[in-house]
């Protein structure tokens, strides 16, 4: 098994790295030109979920809904298994809701039940920014920790990978036009989660092959990135491999409330391990290399 | 042998303690997302211009609100203060929703007007008091029905230091609600929208002291509401003049009561009595106190799941979850054979451990609480893949498997700590500085970090020496090893 994973990792990562800042620019574009494709959560107005008890079209719903006069335009959205979306530009009213609720009950479907989310966008986009600074300050206590456990640049490294899988997981739902709810927040920060998790093991792993090993020219250093990456790819491969299996059943089986928090898991997981492996050890090595080569007393000013 | 013994007798006590204590699962409380019910997130402004939201202030509207919330019968409403100026409202389970969210929503402007100057004023006033005797026999024998023994009997004692405490006897008075309603005076304004009625305002809100208001018993085991004004002069100027009238006390414009001022009041306190029974007292008193906070309250963000709703969401996770878990279990099983077994029974005892804590520590299970024990989950099965891949490595390098067995231990260790301390950091860093969501996200996300250091750590360990040391498995197979991959030493 072992033998499997000896490729040259250190060599393979220019084009990874290309791989990566290709995709970052499409996101930096994709968000200035068309930005995120925010659900209910994020835009004002109301979002009303009915799971029906017997099956209905849109065009049945539709005069019954508009005959209210709640909002201008509401949109009709009939899903499978039994659930439909009602959306309304404005908010409802507690006495509009419950108009609705009645007419739908009364004219449509008695065993109906709602779900309704009526959100003002400043508390949501509030929560985006919260979280945005907690990750950015979780990443500063991060390099701190690292630091002290390892060196800075590890820390860097790893809190670089870690932004990087995030970036990308929004630069996707971006492109994609996939809708961004509340739960994208969560699944974002577990993502940072498990991505830091994963470099950290094989952060762990150099460390400890560098310590037994002695470094005579430059290219032994890459030696041991490479080593160290194909010594942990088993175990990397298999605890990725593990969790995305949960989150691929949760996206299949889970309930609709969780299938783009599912979605967002496993593009991140799958960032999350391919940036341990090919950013973040390669990025090391390129901070590395550029110590200042057999300086006697190891110079501590670039810390 | 012994070590056999004992492995066999860990496992079995824990799967037991795991049997038996399973239906304790159902204890876990739901967020609202799982279990239906509905979520508001209140902005708090001050009533009165210029004036600030004070954390003082902000705290005791929450308090009211819960308060309000439990005196409308709703289970375990949530109510917590977040940042300097927002209150949060979660009830769950609720199945008259339109009504708790109008009742939340309500407390805001509390008035107590007069008909001081108004146009009909004059000529009308002079039947209210009649209502007094009538009221006051109904309420007696209600009082009676609905007070049971051990409240009267604590409330005696309440009754008589609010006498002590020196209220004017037969003060203010009689209020023409309920009962009431027969007399002469309703049937005259009938017709007639009483905020139209009561023209001059005499106190707001912001006059009485905040949570002054308080139910207690008189002699007759009648409640009754004394308030609290803070300036005892200005209530003093008013009373006066206002001595046989009626002071109309208006929520949001809406007549609550209209108790008759009997005596000029100057100490700044007054008792309401008359015809309420306990429940009606308690409503007016809470009410008052909720008028009486400086802070108006608006709702800036909602969120309703039905009950149906949330069930699905809930057996559809929990399905998604118990299958991921098999296919999980498996593949550690094919992978590690023996150690994947124990890594599979210590995730057992992990995923146990954590719902668990969930049930003692009464905390909430909501969708983000289930991604970070997801993300839990994952790194309880890497912490047994990192220490079973070390195990496997020093196998083919030739050691014995009880060396194998202890080196690979030893060298994983520090790999999982730095790994699960810098996420610790990391979640304490969310915590620390997040609200909501995220906040809760973090916190779950610790927990399932220190169960999982404990159970796939150092538990999942502990069996497998216990195997090892007791020579049960003893060949590089049983870890997954194949003989041909081994180097001669």
């Amino acid at each position: 098994m072992r033998f499997k994973w000896n490729y040259d990792f250190v060599k393979l990562s220019k084009y990874f790295y290309t791989f990566s800042i290709i995709l970052t620019i499409a996101g930096i574009i994709s968000l200035a030109v068309a930005g995120l494709n925010y659900g209910v959560d994020f835009r004002s107005g109301s979002n009303v979920d009915v799971t029906l008890t017997k099956p209905l079209t849109e065009a049945q719903v539709a005069p019954v809904v508009e005959s209210l006069n709640l909002s201008k335009d509401p949109s009709i959205s009939v899903g499978g298994d039994g659930r439909m979306s009602i959306r309304f530009e404005t908010v409802l009213t507690d006495t509009q809701e419950n108009q609705l609720k009645q007419a739908f009950n009364k004219q449509l479907d008695s065993g109906a039940s709602f779900e309704v989310n009526t959100v003002d966008p400043t508390i949501a986009k509030e929560l985006e920014r919260n979280a945005l600074w907690a990750v950015l300050l979780a990443s500063l206590g991060i390099i701190i920790y690292v630091t002290i456990r390892f060196e800075w640049r590890f820390a860097v490294a790893s809190v670089v990978a870690l932004l990087h899988d995030a970036f990308l997981v929004i630069s996707v739902f971006s492109i994609f036009r996939l809708e961004v709810d509340l739960t994208f927040i969560t699944a974002v920060l577990t993502i940072i989660g498990y991505s830091l998790n994963d470099t950290i093991v094989i952060f762990d792993r150099i460390r400890s092959n560098l310590r037994f090993a002695k470094q005579r020219k430059r290219g032994d250093v890459a030696d041991i990135v490479n080593k160290s990456i194909s010594q942990t790819m088993t175990r990397s491969l298999n605890t990725v491999l593990t969790v995305f299996i949960a989150c691929l059943l949760l996206f299949i089986m889970g309930s609709e409330s969780i299938r783009m928090f599912s979605l967002a898991m496993m593009i991140g997981l799958a960032f999350g391990a391919y940036s341990s492996i090919f950013i973040a050890s390669p990025l090391w090595l390129v901070l590395k290399n550029r110590q200042k080569p057999k300086a006697k007393a190891p110079s501590k000013t670039t810390a | 042998m012994n070590r056999i013994i004992s492995f066999v007798v860990v496992i079995l006590v824990v799967a037991g303690i795991i049997g038996t204590t399973t239906p304790l699962f159902k204890d876990v409380r739901l967020g609202l997302d799982l279990k239906g019910g509905f979520e508001i997130l209140y902005q708090a402004t001050p009533t009165t211009q210029g004036e600030a939201v004070t954390r003082e202030s902000l705290t005791q509207t929450a308090r009211s609100l819960e308060q309000r919330a439990n005196a409308l019968g709703t289970s375990e409403p949530e109510i917590t203060t977040e940042g300097t100026d927002r209150i949060r409202l979660r009830i769950a389970g609720v199945t008259d929703e339109a009504t708790v969210r109008k009742t939340m929503k309500e407390p805001a402007e509390l008035t107590f007007r007069s008909m001081d100057g108004c146009s009909t004023d004059a000529s009308k006033q002079s039947g209210i008091p009649s209502a007094e005797k009538q009221g006051q026999d109904t309420s007696k024998s209600k009082a009676a029905d609905k007070t049971s023994s051990t409240d009267s009997k604590s409330s005696d004692s309440n009754a008589v230091s609010a006498q002590t405490e020196g209220l004017p006897q037969g003060v203010t008075v009689t209020p023409d609600t309920g009962a009431a309603g027969t007399t002469a005076t309703e049937n005259t304004y009938a017709n007639e929208d009483p905020a139209k009625l009561y023209c001059k305002i005499e106190l707001t809100g912001d006059d009485f002291k905040e949570n002054g208001a308080s139910v207690v018993y008189n002699s007759l085991q009648q409640p009754e509401i004394t308030i609290e004004v803070k300036d005892a002069k200005k209530f003093g100027e008013i009373t006066k003049r206002l001595i046989n009238q009626p002071l109309g006390i208006f929520l949001n414009g809406q007549l609550l009561s209209a108790p008759t001022v009997r005596a000029e009041l100057t100490d700044g306190k007054a008792s309401i009595s008359g015809s309420y029974t306990v429940q009606e007292a308690q409503q007016l008193k809470d009410q008052i106190n909720l008028g009486a906070l400086p802070l108006k309250l608006n709702e800036i963000y909602s969120q309703s799941v039905g009950a149906s709703l949330g069930q699905q969401s809930l057996n559809e996770t929990l399905k998604a979850g118990v299958v991921a878990s098999i296919i999980i279990l498996i593949f550690m099983i094919l992978v590690y054979r023996i150690p994947g077994l124990i890594a599979g029974f210590s995730i057992i005892t992990y995923v146990w451990l954590t719902v668990m804590i969930f049930v003692a520590g009464d905390f909430t299970l909501t969708l983000p609480g289930i991604a970070a024990f997801i993300l839990g989950v994952g790194m309880a099965v890497d912490s047994n893949i990192i220490t079973y891949e070390r195990i496997k490595d020093e196998i083919r390098n030739g050691k014995s498997i009880s060396s194998a067995f202890k080196a690979g231990s030893r060298s994983s260790f520090g790999t999982i700590m730095d790994a699960q301390l810098t996420t610790i950091i990391a979640a304490a860093v969310m915590f620390a500085l997040g609200t909501g969501a995220v906040r809760g996200f973090a916190l779950v996300l610790i927990f399932n970090i220190l169960v999982s250091i404990v159970t796939n750590v150092f538990f999942s360990r502990f069996l497998l020496s216990l195997l090892v040391k007791g020579r049960l498995v003893n060949k590089p197979e049983y870890f997954g090893v194949k003989e041909s991959e081994r180097d001669a030493l």
